[in-house]
């Protein structure tokens, strides 16, 4: 019979998640390499901070993109949830940035995807948790009836 | 220093300390999941994937009906065993007394 406790997680290896990875991965790669920056960062805080978030970005983007393309289901969304766990506060500082510099009416959309993002990270974090969480349940569950018939 | 850059710096700094936690979490979990994966003789891959869990049902499905038709195999072989008891104590009440039955195919080549 079934197991109904274990549902596993969504895929997100889909084209938009995959397309909005590899934006932040070269736009953090970019603000890193070159130092072109958007100006609301810049004008919020010093150099250094605006290094290390560009760091942040680019290696949650990278790692999170890693994850997702990664062969092995379970290590793909472990080394997501990384990225995830990562990306979603860098997300949020530039949200706070934007809505600093340009003000909320000047900058709602632009924040409200940066927002969303950090959003839909700590949502998907939440999934892989579960998930997890779930599957080592139902292999307990299993493991314990394969016990029990021996 | 602007309360801003603060915010900014203590959520950027959150996001790198949480991914050095997350990295050791789901190396341990990553761990403990082969490991149970492997004790159920099962590849965690396939279990993530929902594939483990069909080929566990299929199995117990395959199980469950090679059972009933061992159950009923067992009762007929137990419904034959009485017909020959029932036959044999019929020809001993007629005074016949039934051979011991032989295997024909077995005295061929045999001892016999």
């Amino acid at each position: 019979m079934r197991d109904p406790g274990f549902r596993p997680p969504p895929d997100s290896r889909n084209p938009d998640t995959v397309f909005l990875l590899a934006l932040l991965l070269t736009a953090g790669a970019a603000q890193f390499a070159t130092g072109a920056e958007s100006g609301s960062v810049e004008a919020l805080v010093p150099t250094w901070v605006l290094t290390a978030w560009s760091v942040l970005l680019t290696l949650a983007s990278a790692v999170t993109l890693l994850g997702v393309c990664w062969r092995s289901r379970v290590s793909g969304i472990l080394i997501e949830a990384v990225g995830r766990v990562m990306l979603g506060p860098a997300c949020l500082a530039y949200a706070i940035a934007v809505v600093v510099a340009a003000g909320i009416g000047g900058s709602a959309q632009v924040a409200g995807l940066l927002l969303g993002l950090c959003l839909s990270s700590a949502w998907r974090v939440v999934q892989i948790y579960r998930g997890i969480d779930a599957m080592r349940r139902t292999m307990s569950r299993i493991s314990d009836r394969q016990d029990a018939e021996r | 220093m602007n309360v801003w850059v603060l915010v900014f710096t203590a959520i950027a700094s959150l996001g790198g300390l949480s991914g050095i936690a997350a990295i050791g979490y789901i190396s341990v979990t990553r761990r403990k999941i082969g490991a149970e994966a492997r004790k159920i003789g099962v590849d965690a891959d396939d279990v993530m994937s929902g594939r483990a869990l069909e080929m566990y049902d299929r199995a117990m499905q395959e199980a469950r009906e090679a059972k009933s038709e061992a159950r009923g195999c067992y009762e007929r072989l137990n419904a034959s065993e009485d017909h020959a008891d029932i036959l044999e104590r019929m020809l001993r009440d007629q005074g016949i007394v039934p051979p011991p039955f032989q295997y024909p195919l077995l005295t061929i080549g045999g001892d016999r």
